[in-house]
């Protein structure tokens, strides 16, 4: 039963507040014996994002509207058979339509969507969308070790002189509120306004970053990274660039950690659940004894919430966690109890000063204003 | 300092298109409510200090060094768990003021030196002791507690609300009710989800959206109503507001409805000859719509103070009338409640009119201003008697409008 049809190319009302955005990756998993594992992509579209959209408080005439456009992809049409062997109007086509911040225009699918009718005039309509084509070709943001190949490094006065050199990697995009890091360091420097790309370069000489800092002291030319160049891509998310991380490979103090560090701190309230593997001998129903089962048998599998984060910080953890695909490996400060844990201290093998973790799926809600709530799933690996 | 005085702290009610009333309030107010909640992070008032950084120097050393603190003098702090890799500070902080104290197992303590506002890329911040010679072990500094200013977050839109006891009038009474779309249910479109402006003293409000009015008749007592309105948007002052005040039809004569003349008609019917008292009210449900922004306009903050739409939704009358008695055959009338039809016909005292004077011929001599009606099931009925009073009968209808 279709609704009467109004004919409008766009959707005509902007979804309310509550709109969740899915994410799910399709991943191949091989585990060793000793819960060692490899995970890979199953294809460059096995990244998938889904959205559940509410429009609510509509009149009868914006309702119409809506469900139009949304039902139109369903209408009969008499199929054509086209002289290649196929039916040409078969296809359900995917629309362009813009959710909500964070993210990008996209092209979606909408295959389900209710409506409810609440009262004289207000109407309440639901849909899911699934984005059509969220090729993981389109995210461009390597891992701690890959940073160097899409950022650029160059040197500057941080305080009183101007900016000197400028290396040839990938042209910068300096935004207000961005962040730098000095090379080999964890000292940053905020960015106070928008930094044309050519004043960091060797003809402007008297051009200088206009940085935020009051805690540093630096009379010389110093190197700097940042990861925000005009490289830097995502698959859902506008204006990545806006997001800064720590730009190099994270360091202890017994060397360089080879995954970047997940920096955002979960939401109080965690349940960590512990089931170790073991083995059970089945000699009899009665009389059983329990083996230690492989190395690595107290894995974790953490739900944690991000509850009430800003716009940017949401972004930031959303980009983290896209820019990883659902497979690749991170690492991640947990509560103060469950760090610190040495090999030699009779830990598991693989335990050392912080845990590595992939995130196969994250859920997104756009509370209110400047409130956003993420939980996702984090699984340890090793 | 200066107070303003009743007088001076008018309340004025109009459409967007700026034709309004000035309403002879005995009482108004305006609060507003938004709801908030601080969300905590996990350790976010811990603090762990991993090593030591000299401020002259980018690279920075991970390893932990006892550090013997001088009276007064600043030094860098790398902060996270020992050994690293380095956490930055929780973002479920505001801010961290300067001199904010760090208490450590040793019972000893730190403090920041400067305001600190995290978000997200604090991995190093500045320190000092206000006493010297005494350092911290490796696991000591792991063991910092502080109490910064934690993070709200606004969990919906801000509300407020207007109340409002007022005399109606000659003037506002009729305007009141076609503004806010309640006299008369016949117009078009039926309902009326037009927004309400306005002026409380200089405070100009506008988004206004009237959510109740009720009013109640005493035999030998003026009619006062009370109104209530949901409100959104902005507030902002006008002084230039006041000067038109004094020059307002406000302070012309006004006409009154009194409960000597006013009329209840539709209680006989229901067993009561002599009303003592009578009480209307209507309830609006109405429901706003605020649209999440998009990465195109997330920072124009409009879009979640000012809504898209205020439906109205239920809208429902309810009277209720105390007498003498009650018919009590309404007991038996079975299922589905026995229909009322009651009307309050509000009249002035009726004063003879004075002739031609211009004052005088606005001053209680109208007669009939207006009529409220109900025409809707009994929904409850009582019969009570006191040592200090006498028998009365009170029934309650109701009617659905929407």
């Amino acid at each position: 039963m279709d609704i009467s049809i109004i004919e409008n190319a766009n959707l005509p009302v902007a979804a309310s507040f509550g709109g969740t955005a899915s994410f799910s990756s399709l991943v191949d998993s091989v585990v060793l014996n000793d819960s060692y594992s490899q995970r890979s992509l199953k294809g460059i579209n096995s990244l998938n994002m889904s959205l559940d959209l509410s429009f609510n408080q509509l009149t009868d005439e914006e309702t119409r509207k809506t469900i139009s456009f949304l039902q139109k992809n369903f209408y009969y049409t008499p199929q054509e058979y086209h002289i290649y062997g196929v039916f040409t109007n078969k296809r359900i086509e995917p629309f362009n339509y813009t959710p909500f911040y964070p993210y990008k225009p996209n092209q979606f699918f909408c295959l389900s969507y209710a409506h409810h009718m609440e009262s004289k005039n207000v109407n309440n309509v639901t849909a899911s969308f699934t984005c059509a084509y969220p090729s993981i070709l389109n995210n461009n943001e390597p891992p701690a070790s890959g940073y160097g190949s899409i950022s650029s490094n160059f040197s500057t006065f941080l305080f009183r002189g101007p900016a000197i050199s400028y290396d040839s990697g990938a042209t910068l995009s300096l935004k207000k509120d961005n962040y730098i890091y000095l090379n080999g360091g964890y000292k940053n420097f905020k960015l106070n306004s928008d930094q044309n790309p050519s004043t960091i370069s060797l003809e402007q000489s008297t051009a200088r970053l206009d940085i935020n800092s009051s805690i540093y002291n630096f009379s010389q030319a110093n190197s700097c990274r940042s990861q925000h160049s005009t490289l830097r891509n995502s698959i859902f998310i506008e204006n990545p660039n806006e997001c800064s991380y720590y730009p190099y490979n994270p360091k202890t103090e017994s060397g360089e950690l080879d995954f970047r560090m997940f920096d955002f701190r979960p939401t109080e309230g965690v349940k960590i659940s512990h089931s170790p593997k073991y083995k059970t001998s089945s000699v009899t129903d009665f009389y059983q004894k329990f083996n230690k089962y492989g190395y690595n048998h107290n894995l974790s599998n953490l739900s944690l919430s991000f509850n009430g984060r800003s716009d940017l910080e949401a972004k930031r953890i959303l980009f983290f966690l896209e820019s990883h695909l659902g497979y690749k490996k991170f690492c991640f400060h947990f509560h103060h109890l469950y760090r610190g844990n040495e090999a030699n201290t009779g830990g598991s093998p693989h335990h050392k000063k912080v845990s590595t973790f992939y995130c196969p799926e994250w859920t997104h809600t756009f509370t209110y204003h400047n409130n956003h709530n993420i939980s996702a799933t984090f699984i340890e690996c090793v | 300092m200066r107070f303003e005085p009743y007088e001076n702290v008018p309340l004025y009610i109009s459409t967007p298109e700026g034709i309004g009333e000035f309403i002879f309030a005995e009482e108004a107010s305006i609060a507003v409510s938004q709801p908030l909640s601080v969300t905590r992070q996990v350790d976010d008032n811990l603090f762990q200090i991993v090593s030591y950084v000299e401020n002259n120097t980018a690279e920075d050393s991970l390893i932990y060094e006892e550090k013997t603190f001088v009276s007064e003098e600043r030094f860098l702090a790398l902060i996270g768990p020992s050994g690293g890799p380095p956490q930055p500070l929780a973002t479920s902080i505001r801010k961290i003021p300067k001199d904010t104290e760090i208490i450590f197992q040793s019972g000893q303590s730190l403090f920041f030196d400067e305001d600190v506002y995290p978000d997200g890329n604090q991995y190093i911040v500045s320190l000092y002791a206000k006493s010297g010679d005494w350092s911290l072990t490796r696991g000591q500094a792991q063991s910092g507690h502080f109490n910064p200013l934690f993070n709200y977050v606004s969990d919906g839109p801000i509300v407020g609300t207007l109340d409002v006891s007022f005399y109606p009038s000659t003037g506002n009474l009729p305007y009141f009710f076609n503004i806010t779309g309640l006299l008369n249910p016949a117009q078009f479109p039926p309902v009326n989800e037009e927004r309400l402006d306005g002026h409380i003293g200089p405070f100009e409000f506008t988004h206004a959206y009237l959510n109740s009015f009720e009013f109640s008749i005493s035999p030998n007592s003026l009619i006062q109503a009370n109104a209530s309105f949901q409100i959104y948007g902005t507030l902002k002052e006008d002084q230039a507001f006041l000067d038109d005040y004094f020059n307002g039809n406000l302070y012309k004569q006004q006409s009154i409805p009194h409960g000597s003349n006013s009329k209840i008609i539709g209680a006989t019917p229901l067993g009561i000859e002599h009303p003592i008292s009578f009480s209307y009210s209507i309830q609006v449900d109405r429901t706003s719509r605020f649209e999440a922004p998009t990465s195109n306009n997330y920072n124009n903050k409009e879009l979640g103070i000012t809504p898209t739409r205020v439906t109205k939704k239920a809208v429902t009358i309810n009277m209720s009338i105390q007498g003498e008695s009650l018919d009590p055959d309404m007991l038996q009338d079975g299922f589905n409640g026995r229909i009322a039809n009651l009307k309050a016909q509000l009249y002035d005292l009726s004063y003879e009119n004075f002739g031609s004077d211009e004052i005088f011929n606005q001053e209680n001599h109208n007669g009939f201003l207006t009529e409220f009606s109900c025409h809707g099931p009994i929904t409850s009925q009582a019969l009570s008697v006191t040592s200090q009073g006498n028998l009365i009968g009170a029934i309650e209808t109701t009617q659905t409008l929407k």
